[in-house]
């Protein structure tokens, strides 16, 4: 007697029994993949304890020819100066991220976790690295000093070496070969 | 069969913690308090006797709390312990159980200072070897070796300091070294540093030239993974920054960096190392011997080496007096001006003492030297030699023009000399310039 | 002297036994009264207790031989518990901080009572979980006893391998030493080269900051955050998870039996013996050797500790624990995403398929039965034969600058820096990989399987040499590279075609074909590794829009 009045029951309410499960169902199931997205959303932080990616670099005339370590402790960054200007390379192989030394007996960065080795310009020469290294882009400021900035980067072959990532020596260095 | 090994097993493994037990509760360090206390207790009587008697073997620690660390040293060093030896001082004579020499403490609290900050080495250890202690000499090593299987400590960069190096250790907060007791070895490196000219080259904190590395921001606080050692034939256990420091003064600078001057392994050929010979009587007073003694090489070591980064408080630093800028100075004569700032810029660096010999460079033309400049400087007139200093020669013509560019050429030096100091530095050339016969 | 009062008789210890056992409180807690060593005590003694009962009462004999299981699959569990143990007490001396976690791990070498040895115990049993779960694996393969009906316990056992590497991977870290941060840093950023979720992979959408590589480190570069995290997944949700798993996969071993050869209904009970004490006593004496070959191992071996994290300077050279040294010499030859992600992935894959590629489902099950499964005892020992290989190599081969020195070679002597490498335009890579797969595929089909191995094996080492000879003298090979060429050249032709053809070719389509594809991506794998080495050819086909490297 009970089981039939619960087997008729459903039919008289307003919510039927296939509605019911529908909704009580999909409502658990839009409640469990909520949770998972906004777990999801949880475990991503909004605020990093990361220091600044800009730094000044002091002036050009600090360099000489060649790729230049003085900021890969500090800053993992390399200046090179070449005959046209200056660049800064960060010093993180775009293999895998370790940070590759510099040979100067060499001529070559090398990477110490696979064997990536670079030129001076950031391209590989061998090891498994598949793309140049990236330049930072860099500025002359005012003072003279140079501005380096690690959040914008590239690695194409035209655009790196075009006015937001090096600096080129106007008629200065010209006047400089030449004395 | 399995009933044996069940036997036996069980026996063993209960052996075996036994084994770790017994190795962690007695170790090395024990017996050096142990010694001490007894040493202590032979000298007084009664009450006083008891009481250092019952004092308890432990690991002892100082808490430098302002410069973020902790030093265990006194766990055997019981001499510099203030609660072991209230007075810091003792008549022993014999490591570790020895007081500290001089009245360094009296200045330099124990409690406030610890040990590592001035002496390096591992302030956590509590053994011999991992404690990071560096032999004074090849006899002391040995001793060691026998004594406590020693080598240098593993994954620690940096050991503890032997004399004269531990006065680098002065110079990190004493700006005024120079006229400090017991600093002389880093004042004379200091002091050789500017008359050599190394700043023509290289900078200190950002100031010199610009033609290869800054000593103290990059040469002093390399890690060992970036020293290119393949070259300097040192035993693994001599791999040491002191070393690769040290050594570009012992040994010709073009061995620890070759270069591939007949591009073997590159396009582009690479010149060696363009850093004076320093092993070698300098060119310029050759009767003088060699241009840097060993004990010489110690010393800019020494210096060099002061420049290692530590996070010390800036209410540890003590004020030195200021360098002497060249509108404050009095001199003699304007050529002594001129002389003084040919030693402040480095230009010995490349041009030799007194201009006289120049260096070698790789590949430049006219035999791989620098032009000796007392030969050369009658050729020029005030405004063009005035030019030269400003701008500098950045090209250098090669000698052999498929060969490697050479290291070293003329910095440009408009920003970093004024117009008074240039003017007088070229009174000063023209004084030495060699009178010429014209054609 | 006289007491006053009566002392009770002294009673005898079986009296004294007896009343324990007898009592209340014994009682509550053990229900089987006093031991008399009958079948139904024993069965009552693994079924009455619940750490005991996940093993069956009665097990056949077969299982019981040391040489059938090596008790490994045990003793995987059994260092499970030792690193349980250990890591638990590790942790009330640690703290995930970056300037805590260094100095804490100090003050475990030097100051805590057996802080070392205990550390050490920690350290060297996660090795040889590893290892033991590895050689787990491999045993359950050559018996076979991943066949019907434990498919799915096998692919739980994958699970559990990459979540017994993972455990490991993560608390890599802890120590926060150089090794800790520069492993994490190149295992991470191979996560960053994963396609469309990694900011570096092909098809990236997401950036630096928001790719999966932001979440696994919790910020741009290892840090704090990673530290935490890496804590957080060592100590809580990775061993939850694995030991949930392990649950199951004990559970399903106990439902499905240990597995051993197929005997008739009629004889089974005859086959079987108690596991009280049987199962029980060799269980317990291979975790004591083992245990006893930890403890004296941690005795001898400190714990290694390098220098404190530097995220700018990389350790030179610098090795990943060994068991991913295989994965660091292999992604020298590819890029990071084919040898990080995707190779990974399709071992993985490859390995959970193993079942359901199988056409036989009872052959050789029980057995190490080489004669019975030849093709699939032959490419899973190439495989396991090959991982081992890169270990070797990346572990002993490799030194500063991740060139090659031999082990009788010094650290110390300079070598050569590598020479230039090269690699083929699109068109000629695009052909050769066509070529390589697709005649790959028709080769072993073309003749019949029932040749000679004898003279099918002279006739390709002729033809090899023809191959080698001709290549010398048209275009102008070194001598070394026809050893490659060679060497390399004959291994495709045993075990691309010949052994295809004798084992695989008489399969059904689908069957042969996704077997044929994992063989020759096995095979492709070593022939890209003797390319680079031997002619230095950097990536045969390269597609930089896509990352796409081999």
């Amino acid at each position: 007697m009970a089981e039939t009045t619960a087997q008729n029951a459903p039919a008289n309410q307003e919510i039927s029994r296939r509605s019911f499960l529908k909704l009580g169902w999909g409502a658990f199931l839009a409640f469990l993949a909520a949770s998972a997205g906004a777990t999801l959303r949880f475990i991503f932080p909004n605020v990093l304890y990361e220091p600044p990616e800009t730094f000044k670099a002091g002036k050009p005339e600090d360099y000489s020819q060649g790729v230049s370590t003085r900021w890969t402790k500090a800053q993992r960054v390399w200046i090179v100066r070449n005959d046209q200007g200056i660049y800064a390379i960060w010093a993180r192989c775009t293999h895998l991220g370790c940070t590759p030394n510099w040979f100067q007996a060499e001529n070559r960065f090398r990477c110490p976790c696979h064997g990536s080795n670079y030129t001076p310009q950031g391209d590989v020469i061998a090891g498994p690295a598949p793309k140049p290294m990236y330049r930072c882009a860099i500025r002359l400021l005012p003072s003279g000093e140079l501005l380096v900035d690690k959040s914008i980067l590239e690695n194409r072959l035209v655009l790196r070496e075009k006015s937001q990532f090096f600096v080129a020596f106007a008629g200065n260095s010209s006047a400089t070969a030449k004395a | 069969m399995l009933k044996k090994i069940f036997v036996w097993g069980n026996v063993v493994l209960f052996a075996l913690l036994l084994v770790a037990i017994v190795r962690d509760t007695f170790r090395p360090w024990m017996k050096y308090p142990r010694e001490y206390r007894h040493m202590q207790a032979a000298e007084e009587k009664g009450e006083v006797r008891k009481s250092i008697e019952s004092r308890p073997i432990e690991i002892k620690q100082i808490l430098a709390t302002d410069l973020g660390q902790v030093d265990r040293c006194i766990t055997c060093h019981q001499g510099m312990d203030p609660i072991a030896t209230p007075l810091l001082e003792n008549k022993f004579t014999e490591n570790p159980y020895k007081s500290h020499p001089g009245d360094f403490l009296k200045s330099h609290p124990v409690e406030k200072y610890g040990c590592t900050v001035c002496h390096g080495g591992q302030g956590l250890a509590t053994d011999f070897v991992g404690a990071g202690h560096a032999p004074k000499d090849d006899a002391q090593r040995d001793l060691w070796r026998k004594k406590y299987d020693w080598h240098p400590a593993e994954h620690w960069e940096r050991p503890m300091l032997t004399q004269p190096y531990l006065q680098a250790s002065c110079v990190k907060c004493h700006a005024n070294f120079e006229s400090l007791h017991g600093a002389e070895t880093a004042t004379k490196g200091k002091a050789l540093m500017d008359t050599h000219g190394c700043m023509g080259c290289h900078q200190w904190h950002g100031q010199g030239g610009p033609i290869s590395v800054d000593l103290a921001e990059e040469t002093a606080n390399k890690p060992l993974t970036r020293i290119d050692f393949s070259h300097t034939g040192l035993e693994e256990e001599d791999r040491t920054l002191l070393n690769w420091i040290q050594l570009h003064f012992l040994k010709d600078p073009w061995e620890l960096n070759p270069g591939d001057p007949e591009a073997k392994v590159n396009t582009e050929p690479i010149a060696p190392s363009g850093m004076v010979n320093f092993s070698i009587p300098s060119p310029a007073h050759p009767e003088a011997g060699l241009e840097l003694s060993a004990e010489d090489a110690k010393a800019l070591t020494t210096y060099i080496l002061s420049a290692q980064s530590a996070s010390i408080p800036h209410a540890f630093y003590v004020d030195g007096p200021k360098e002497p800028l060249f509108d404050e100075m009095r001199f003699e004569s304007r050529v002594d001006a001129g002389k003084w700032v040919f030693n402040k810029y480095g230009c010995a660096g490349c041009h030799g003492l007194g201009g006289k010999g120049g260096r070698h460079n790789f590949n430049y033309q006219g035999g791989g030297l620098e032009p000796t400049l007392t030969k050369v400087i009658g050729n020029y007139t005030r405004p063009e030699l005035l030019k030269k200093l400003q701008y500098g020669v950045a090209v250098v013509n090669k000698e052999n023009e498929k060969g490697p560019t050479p290291p070293l050429y003329m910095p440009a030096w408009k920003d970093k000399i004024s117009p008074k100091e240039m003017e007088a530095l070229m009174d000063y050339l023209f004084s030495i310039a060699e009178k010429q016969a014209e054609f | 002297m006289k007491l006053p009062f009566q002392l009770p008789p002294i009673p005898k210890p079986e009296e004294i036994k007896k009343k324990i056992i007898d009592s209340q409180i014994w009682r509550s807690m053990f229900r089987g009264g006093v031991w008399k060593d009958t079948p139904r005590d024993r069965a009552q003694h693994i079924l009455g207790n619940v750490w005991l009962h996940l093993q069956p009462s009665r097990v056949r004999k077969h299982g019981l031989k040391w040489t059938y299981t090596f008790g490994l699959g045990g003793l995987s569990f059994f260092l499970f518990l030792i690193l349980t143990v250990t890591g638990v007490l590790l942790m009330f001396y640690y703290r995930p901080a970056v300037d805590l976690a260094y100095r804490d791990m100090k003050d475990l070498e030097y100051a805590v009572s057996l802080g070392s040895f205990i550390r050490a115990m920690h350290r060297w049993s996660a090795h040889a979980m590893v290892l033991i779960v590895i050689l787990h694996m491999i045993r359950v393969f050559l018996t076979g006893s991943y066949k019907s009906p434990r498919e799915f316990n096998w692919i739980i056992g994958v699970v559990l391998l990459v979540l017994t590497l993972l455990l490991s991977f993560t608390g890599y870290l802890l120590p926060w030493d150089q090794l800790a941060l520069w492993a994490v840093t190149v295992g991470t950023n191979m996560a960053a080269a994963s396609p469309m979720l990694g900011a570096e992979g092909p098809f990236a959408m997401l950036g630096r900051s928001n790719d999966v590589r932001f979440v696994l480190l919790g910020g741009k570069a290892v840090g704090a955050n990673t530290l935490l995290r890496f804590y957080v997944l060592h100590c809580v949700l990775v061993p939850l998870v694995a030991g949930a798993l392990m649950i199951v996969h004990f559970w399903r071993v106990r439902k499905d039996t240990f597995s051993g050869p197929i005997i008739k209904p009629e004889e089974l009970p005859h086959d079987k013996v108690d596991t009280w004490p049987h199962l029980i006593v060799r269980e317990y004496v291979a975790a004591l050797l083992c245990l006893i070959f930890v403890s004296g191992w941690s005795l001898l071996m400190k714990a290694p500790l390098e220098e404190m994290a530097n995220p700018t300077v990389t350790p030179n050279p610098s090795k990943a624990p060994w068991y991913f040294t295989g994965l660091q010499e292999l992604l020298v030859y590819f890029d990071p995403w084919i040898a990080g992600v995707v190779l990974p992935t399709l071992i993985m894959v490859g390995l959970m398929a193993i079942p359901f590629l199988d056409p036989d489902k009872q052959k050789g099950v029980g057995r190490y039965a080489f004669r019975e499964r030849p093709a699939a005892m032959t490419y899973f020992l190439f495989g396991v034969g090959m991982w081992f290989s890169l270990i070797f190599i990346g572990s002993f081969l490799r030194g500063p600058n991740w060139d090659i020195y031999w082990p009788w070679e010094s650290w110390l002597i300079h070598k050569a820096p590598p020479p230039h490498t090269w690699s083929l335009p699109i068109p000629a890579g695009l052909a050769l990989v066509g070529i390589y797969f697709v005649v790959g595929m028709v080769l072993p089909k073309l003749s019949k399987p029932d040749f000679q191995w004898k003279s099918a094996l002279r006739t390709g080492l002729l033809a090899m040499l023809g191959i080698v000879a001709l290549s010398k003298i048209c275009m102008h090979i070194g001598w070394d590279q026809m050893a490659w060429l060679f060497v390399f050249g004959y291994i495709y032709y045993v075990f691309g075609v010949l052994v295809p053809r004798k084992h695989l070719s008489t399969q059904d389509h689908i069957r042969y074909v996704t077997a044929m594809v994992l063989v020759l991506l096995m095979l492709g794998v070593l022939m890209k590794i003797g390319i680079r080495l031997g002619f230095h050819i950097k990536y045969i086909l390269t597609i930089p829009q896509v990352n796409f490297n081999i």
